[in-house]
Order: C-alpha cells, then structure tokens, then sequence
C-alpha cells in the first residue's frame, strides 16, 4: 500500500471531481435552485441534531455558491487544493443540511469525497501548487492513494447493487416497471420501454451490473469492457431519467480511476513520472483510513439493524445508497383535537410542492409538520398519511391516533408496518 | 423466422397490454374534452352576455327569466370546464379573475353601484375588484326582483361584466386553438405527454382538494373545529349542487374523452383496480349530489347523511388521485424535474 505508484490517475480524479463539483454549482445558478431551494421557503426541514443550520438571506446565499463554485475550480486547477476541498466539503454539506428535502446520493457522495481529497496528496501532477512550487512536483503517491480512490468510487455501485436485492427490485421489476413506460414516447426505444420484460430485463442487468462492475473493473482483462458497460450504463440513464444531474457524469470520471495509475501518461505519450521511495504511513493516518472505510460500509447497512423496511420507514436512508430504488408517492392530512372537537388540517401551505411531496412519503418529516401544525393548536396532532410505494395501490402509512407533539414517539409507534 | 415471428407476436401481445399510447391519450384529452368545454364556456357566456343586454334595454319578467336561464347554462359549462383553470390559457390570462372569481364580494358590489364610479366595460375590465365582478356578480344582480334588476346601475354592472366575462372566454377558447402559438398544439405537441398528464391530473386534484377542505370539509365540520356553512360557494341562485356537479363533469369528460385512447384506459392497463373505483367514486358523489333537493347551504344541514357519503366519496377521490393515478402513471404534481435534481 506504500509502494510508489504514478500520480497522474489521481491527479485527474481531482481535476474531474472539481470540473463536474463546478458544473454542479453552475446549475445551481442556471436553474435558480438557490432561490426555489434554499433562500424562498419559509421553512425547511431539517436532521436530526441539525436544526440550528438555516439558509441565509439571498445575497448571502449566493455568496456561499460563488465561493462554492470558486472552490471547485481551485480543487479543478490544484490550487490551495486541500483548502479548496475542505471549503467544497464544509459548504456543499451546509447547503445538503439546510432542507432534508434535498437530499440526494451523489450530493452526500461529493460531501465524502470532497473531505477524502483534504487529506489526499493528489496535487502532485497538474496543478498549480505543484507549479507555484507550494508543493514538491512529484511524479507519484503512495498506492494507498489510489485504492481509498477507487473504494470511494466502488462503494456506491456496490451498495447501490445490494440495496437492489429486494423483493420489488426482482420479481416486480419496480419501480423500473412503473418509470419505464412513462417513458415509451422516446425516440426509437419509446416502444420497447413499454414492454414489461425490458423493465425486468433492466433491473436484473442493473442489478448484476452494480454487484460486480467493481470486480471487472479491477480485472485487467476485462477492465476496458467494464469501462465502457459502465458509461453506457449511465449514458443510458441519464437519457431516461435526466433529472439524475451530474451522477453519471462524476461516476463515469471518477472510474477512470480503477485504470493503472500511470493510465493519463500511457494514454498522452507522456512520461510516467518520477518514482520516489515513500515512508511507512503514520499509524494514526492508518487508523483514520480503517475508520472512514469502516463507516463507509457500516453506514449504508446500518438499516438493517433498524426494525421495519427502509423504503416505508425511511429510517437508515440516508447514506444507505438506494440509488433510484424506490417510487414512493403519498398524501397526507393532519388529525387535531382539541378542546373536545376532532378536525382534518391540511399542511401548511407555505410548504413548497416540493417539499409536501418528499415530505408525506417521510415519517420523519410528516412528524415535523405535524409540530408545525401543533404549533397553532393546543390540542393533539396525528397524521393520517396514504401512500403508494413502487406501483402498490396507495395504504395507509402512519396511524392518526397517535399523538406526535408531544412526547417524542417512535416511528415504530406509529407507523403502520409495511404491507 | 418462425422463432421470430412468436416473439413478435409475444412482443405485440406484451405492448398491447402497455395501455393507449400517452400523446393520443393527451391528444384525446385535449380535442374530445379541454377544447370543448372551453369553447361551450365561451359561447354561454356570450349568450349570457346578449341576453344582459337584452333584458336591460327591454326589462321585463321574460326577458328576465332568459337573463336568468342565461346565466344558468353559463355557469354549468363554467363550472364545466374548471379542469382547465389550472394551466395554460386560464392561468396565462387570468381568466378566472374576470370570469368566476369566488366568492363574490357582495358588500364591495353594492358599494360599487352606490359609488358615482362609471360603470362600462373598460371601468369592470380594468378598475374592478375581481369579487366585484364575473358570474357571482351577475348572479347577485340577475337573480332578484324585476325592479331592482332592472334599475340603472345594476343594469350596467351586470351588462358590463357579463361581457368582460364573455371577452375573457373567448379570449381564452382562441387562445387554446386560433394562431401560430395556440395552447392545444403546445399541449399536444412541444410538451411531454407525461408534463401534459400531469397538468390534467393536477386540475383534478386542485379541483377536489377546494372541495373536500374548502368547501364541503369546512361546511361539514369535517376540516374545521365546527361545521361553517359560509365556506359553501354559493349565491343568490341557489345552485351550489349544480356547481359541484358541473365540475365533477368536467373531471368525468377528461378522464372519459377519447374512449379507448381516455385517461380511464391508461390509468386502466396500469391498476384495473383504481380505474375501477375511480369511476365508482365519481359516480357515487354524482349521484349523490344529484339526489339532494335544494340549495347547498340547506341539504348540508337537510341531508347531512347524504353529505358526508359525498365527501367521503371525494376525498378518496382525492386521494386516489394524488397517490395511486400519481404513482402508477409515474407524473410530477405541482413542480418540474427542472425544480432540482432527484435520485
């Protein structure tokens, strides 16, 4: 793991991962997510132990983005990049803190990632430290560099492939045989996306695809093939499912990295860069390092010590890589009695569309309205919420008589075990 | 080939069972059902209009009654087309707040006609609340004694505002189909069928969810700590079931338009079961709304049973619709993929 290996993979995983953090702030600014997102709801919905972050008012906002995006070019350029990165990190997590609403499995990835770069020698080659001379221009890094890389990227298609192994994933070929259809106006393979067996047929290959691509990748007989399956495959999903953003554009150039790491120099006619002799690494750097991939691995199965199913309770989601896993649609109302009258409330309606529709599919967040709605009454409030998860007919979730303000009852209190 | 020609049989056989194709259903939707009802709005309110007219230049109890009857079949085929009101032209336009903005304010109207404002087209189209204005302003004005309907003032703001209103739905109807930017081609054709899907199913669900919480929920103490009659919309005419009628009716014509094309047909090949109870509900509530004698305002107290199956028949509509049609046919309510990133 100490060995010397050639610095120039993971010099273009950082240049990659700056370019597309970059491209993901762009769209930030492009689509005015800034505002519709963060600064315009009057309230927004938090996690656990971190309902003390909140948005800033407009111009601070954008000041957080600009800086973001300044971050991502410096972490691109090699510029301050452990600095850079650390900046990325802290504030790409604040703006995911802000409204649980927004949660998305390639923003947390880029959390990771963006706080494994601090620590990452990978300025070595091609960057403006090594350039300006604030670090030594050296041709190499430690191989362990290279393989915490390639676990940050093999992670997700792994867990992403066990998260599939489910009943519905399987046998019922959802959600992929509710989304598909909805697609079949598609030029040329609209007709076939209709068809049940191509729902089936995807899920299986997806399936199979994420449990092993890591395997094929490492192989070097079959490292080109798996290379290519692997940016067809997100190729394909962002054509069917655009609103993926930028997941298959880092996760087809953050597997470049599974490529021997003197691949941008074999492919360029370039040198391989000098080898030097590296030290044995601190014990408490190694330590750090079997830490992170420890979490790493116990933090996406972590719902299988919870009880009930992560796709109905929502606990243990977060983190757990079920990527595109889940169709979950739902309605709710709320249930308030008080001083001897029983009533139906709706939400508040200053919720945006789309935090009531992420909201009344999520326990957690359908018990912070109801404190949102308790907040007008004295009496008691339950939630009475109904949905439908991946092609189900809708059932009722949570069990209205429970009182969810006062006192702090479980989940598994009130919500109605999945059918 | 004999392999081959199975599996395409199997493959034709398969596909079939995929349900209509989403753009000739949106198509359907659009010609068999929006365009109508749009149209036939705005020819009644024309009627409406011209019989305002008539019966203000010659007052008498027939010319009268026509006003009335006039106004009538303008509401219905209002009322009618409401699954319109929530995207395209009626929202583009406004046209609700010159047409039907509810409810209407009625101290503000007899304000109105005790000011020394002057009333005419330009004054009700321009310088007008919208509560003072529209079908509810006509019906309180029309809908009374020949002496008072007939008086000056009254004349002119009814006669005023029923042809703001019947320019607004013309308005509206031409900008569904006339020019080379007519909504019914970018319904049809630039937008998604599924975006197209969404803003239909999307009216239906506004439309119960006014209804059931606003409306009917309030009145029936259901929504509200106690029951409020004065959350019903209903005027002088006394048509508060017709109302709830025509708008069910409207909700019916888009999910029957184009018969095995229909929005019932793909929500069908998606869950037989909810297309099923769909269809039960909405008939349930119609008839039981058809079976009530009287104003709103009387049967919520006359009929409460009666009341409470026609709501609790809508809200599962309601429901059913925002999570099962929602799910099933895999559309977007009230926001884009375009308002962030999923997955």
């Amino acid at each position: 793991m100490t060995r010397p290996v050639s610095a120039a993979s993971s010099a273009v995983f950082r240049i990659g991962f700056g370019l597309v953090g970059l491209v993901l702030i762009v769209r930030f600014f492009a689509y005015g997510w800034i505002d519709t997102l963060l600064v315009d709801p009057p309230f927004h919905f938090t996690y656990p132990g971190f309902d003390w972050v909140d948005s800033l008012s407009a111009p601070w906002m954008y000041l957080v983005f600009i800086l973001l995006g300044l971050a991502t070019a410096a972490v691109a350029l090699g510029y301050r990049h452990r600095l850079a990165s650390g900046v990325f990190a802290v504030g790409l997590a604040y703006v995911e803190l802000i409204d649980r609403t927004n949660y998305l499995n390639h923003y947390y990835w880029m959390v990771l990632t963006a706080t494994l770069l601090v620590f990452l020698p990978v300025n070595r080659v091609w960057s403006l430290d090594a350039r300006l001379g604030r670090v030594s221009e050296l041709g190499w890094v430690p191989a362990w560099v290279v393989w915490l890389l390639r676990f940050q990227v093999g992670m997700v298609y792994f867990f992403a492939g066990v998260a599939k192994l489910n009943p519905d994933w399987l046998f019922r070929a959802e959600p992929l045989a509710t989304w598909l259809p909805a697609r079949s106006e598609m030029v040329l393979v609209g007709p076939l996306l209709a068809l049940p067996a191509t729902a089936f047929i995807l899920s299986w290959v997806g399936a199979f695809f994420d449990l092993t691509v890591v395997g094929w990748l490492l192989l070097p007989r079959t490292r080109l093939i798996a290379f290519l399956a692997l940016v067809s495959f997100h190729t394909t999903t962002w054509l069917l499912f655009p609103s993926i953003g930028v997941f298959p554009l880092i996760m087809s150039l953050s597997a470049l990295v599974f490529f021997p790491p003197d691949w941008p120099f074999a492919l360029f006619g370039a040198g391989t860069g000098r080898v030097g002799v590296t030290s044995r690494l601190h014990p408490v750097w190694v330590g750090l390092a079997g830490l992170y991939v420890v979490a790493m691995v116990v933090i996406p199965l972590r719902h299988f010590a919870i009880p009930g199913d992560v796709r109905w309770t929502g606990e243990g989601y977060q983190g757990s890589w079920q990527v595109m896993l889940t169709d979950k649609t739902g309605a709710v109302e709320f249930v308030v009695t008080e001083d001897g009258h029983t009533w139906i409330v709706p939400p508040p309606g200053y919720l945006t569309d789309r935090q009531l529709a992420v909201m009344a599919t999520d326990p957690a967040l359908i018990q912070q309205t109801a404190r949102l709605v308790g907040a007008d009454h004295h009496g008691t409030v339950g939630a009475r919420a109904i949905v439908a998860v991946n092609g189900r007919a809708g059932v009722v979730l949570t069990d209205p008589s429970v009182d969810l303000i006062h006192g702090q009852p479980g989940v598994d209190q009130w919500v109605i075990a999945a059918p | 080939v004999k392999r081959l020609g199975v599996l395409f049989a199997v493959l034709v056989v398969v596909s079939c069972s995929a349900g209509p194709e989403r753009s000739l259903v949106v198509a359907s939707i659009a010609d068999d059902a929006l365009v109508p009802l749009v149209e036939n709005a705005a020819t009644r309110l024309v009627e409406l209009k011209e019989a305002t007219s008539r019966f203000c230049a010659e007052p008498s109890e027939e010319s009268l009654l026509a006003a009335q009857d006039a106004w009538v079949a303008a509401e219905d085929a209002w009322e009618r087309s409401e699954v319109t009101a929530y995207f395209g032209p009626a929202t583009m336009l406004r046209t609700e707040s010159k047409v039907d903005f509810e409810p209407a304010d009625i101290a503000g109207i007899d304000e109105l006609l005790a000011s020394d404002a002057v009333i005419d087209f330009d004054f009700v189209d321009n310088r007008t609340a919208a509560s003072n204005r529209g079908l509810g302003a006509v019906e309180y004005l029309i809908f009374r004694a020949l002496d008072e309907t007939s008086a000056e003032r009254p004349c002119e703001l009814a006669t005023s505002a029923s042809a703001v209103a019947a320019s607004a739905a013309e308005e509206t109807g031409k900008a569904w189909t006339e020019g080379d930017e007519a909504f019914r081609a970018t319904f049809t054709e630039t937008m998604t069928a599924n975006d197209a899907l969404a803003d239909v199913v999307g009216a239906q669900h506004e439309i119960l969810k006014r209804v059931t919480l606003f409306e009917l929920g309030r009145a029936l103490g259901v929504t509200a700590p106690e029951p409020d009659v004065t959350a019903l919309v209903e005027g002088k005419a006394g048509r508060g079931v017709d109302r709830l009628l025509s708008q069910l009716a409207g909700i019916d014509d888009t999910l029957h338009a184009g018969g095995d094309s229909s929005l019932i047909e793909l929500i069908r090949s998606r869950s037989g079961d909810a297309a099923e109870e769909i269809q039960a509900l909405l008939d349930g509530a119609m008839a039981g709304l058809d079976s009530l004698d009287g104003p709103l305002s009387e049967v919520v107290d006359g009929d409460p049973t009666t009341m409470d199956e026609v709501l609790d028949d809508l809200s599962r509509l309601r429901d059913l619709i925002e999570v099962d049609v929602v799910s099933r046919l895999d559309l977007t309510l009230g926001f884009s993929d375009s308002d962030g990133d999923t997955g």
